[in-house]
């Protein structure tokens, strides 16, 4: 009966409420109750919220933040159609380089290798961050829309054998990782 | 704000745009401002739950799906903030679940009828009512949600929802009469 009141039945629920209390005094001052509970809970003085001290806490507090964690723009058709994304799934193996002559690299400013991510999805964060803290890496983005987080890891990008170590590390990491990729 | 209006500046948000961020704040921070103080009769812990609530559209709003309505998604996310707090305050949020009506009579909503025209008993009743009840009756009566979004916000089945509000509403019809006997 209190949905009734708020108006917020089904078509055949307050059909079914219409017959009922036609029936029945009881229920009509039921409703009638609530109706009057109704009234005073939508008159009652809502609290005001810390305005613009409140916006200014928040916009503090999102620049404290990493500038591109959160946030997709990374997502880029054209970027998307470089990288090279294997789905890890549990029997298959990790991507690992073997023919650098093969790769086209993109450029990178920053010294280093870039990885592509996919946690499991009941990961915290302070156990992703613990994780990347042991394998020498940094977020750079993430998650974009298919859960995907961009991590630098700081090793020599001529260094074949540590990175397929890590990598290594990181697909053996079954209970955390559930896809792993190398972004050329 | 229109439900469009509210998805077009998720993706806007998403995309890292303070602008949108800033809009959707000065639409929506006093609902969830006071739905966390109905629960939590605190200025300072509501306030710290709007920042938190805040602080995850800007890091989630990708992920929002579109399969509820931005009001009940935010609402959601307001309620896993307010147990935070609760937890922190050192209440077992299983505590806070409703407490049964007294083992009493009842009184019968005829009998209370001409007294619950008192508005002032009745706020008196609704500032009364255990934090869980004072919620449920909240979003009946003051947001007017129906059952079934409640249930999606709570994270708990309908019948827990209707339960509580029946709970609540017999909670209130017993603090009507004895207001009424004094």
């Amino acid at each position: 009966m209190p949905w009734y009141v708020n108006g917020t039945l089904s078509d055949s629920e307050k059909t079914e409420v219409e017959r009922h209390i036609g029936q029945c005094e009881q229920c009509r001052a039921e409703i009638e109750m609530l109706q009057i509970i109704h009234d005073v809970a939508k008159q009652s003085i809502e609290q005001a919220p810390p305005a613009e001290l409140g916006w200014k806490r928040l916009a503090r507090d999102i620049k404290k933040e990493k500038p591109s964690i959160g946030k997709r723009a990374w997502l880029r058709p054209a970027l998307a159609a470089a990288i090279a994304v294997i789905i890890l799934q549990s029997g298959l193996l990790a991507f690992f380089i073997t023919k650098p002559d093969t790769v086209q690299p993109l450029g990178r400013a920053e010294p280093g290798v870039v990885l592509q991510l996919r946690f499991a999805p009941q990961t915290r964060e302070q156990d992703m961050r613990k994780l990347l803290q042991k394998i020498d890496a940094d977020f750079i983005s993430g998650p974009g829309a298919l859960d995907i987080y961009r991590v630098r890891v700081n090793v020599d990008e001529d260094d074949q054998a540590a990175i397929n170590k890590i990598i290594q590390q990181l697909v053996h990491n079954r209970t955390m990782i559930r896809h792993v990729a190398l972004e050329y | 704000m229109t439900a469009d209006e509210a998805r077009a500046l998720l993706e806007m948000i998403a995309a890292g745009n303070e602008q949108a961020l800033n809009r959707f704040y000065q639409d929506h921070s006093s609902r969830v401002y006071n739905f966390a103080y109905k629960r939590l009769s605190d200025a300072v812990d509501a306030a710290e739950v709007l920042n938190q609530v805040m602080m995850d559209v800007w890091r989630n709003a990708g992920r929002f799906e579109g399969r509820s309505k931005v009001t009940t998604w935010l609402l959601g996310i307001a309620h896993h903030k307010v147990i935070d707090v609760l937890r922190k305050r050192g209440r077992n949020p299983g505590e806070a679940l409703p407490e049964d009506p007294e083992d009493e009579h009842t009184p019968t909503a005829i009998d209370l009828l001409l007294r619950a025209q008192d508005a002032e008993h009745v706020r008196t009743c609704l500032e009364r009512l255990s934090d869980n009840h004072r919620q449920v009756v909240h979003m009946v009566f003051f947001e007017e949600l129906p059952y079934s979004e409640i249930a999606q916000i709570m994270d708990c089945p309908e019948g827990t929802v209707k339960t509580r509000m029946f709970h609540a509403k017999q909670c209130l019809k017993q603090c009507l009469s004895k207001l009424l006997k004094h």
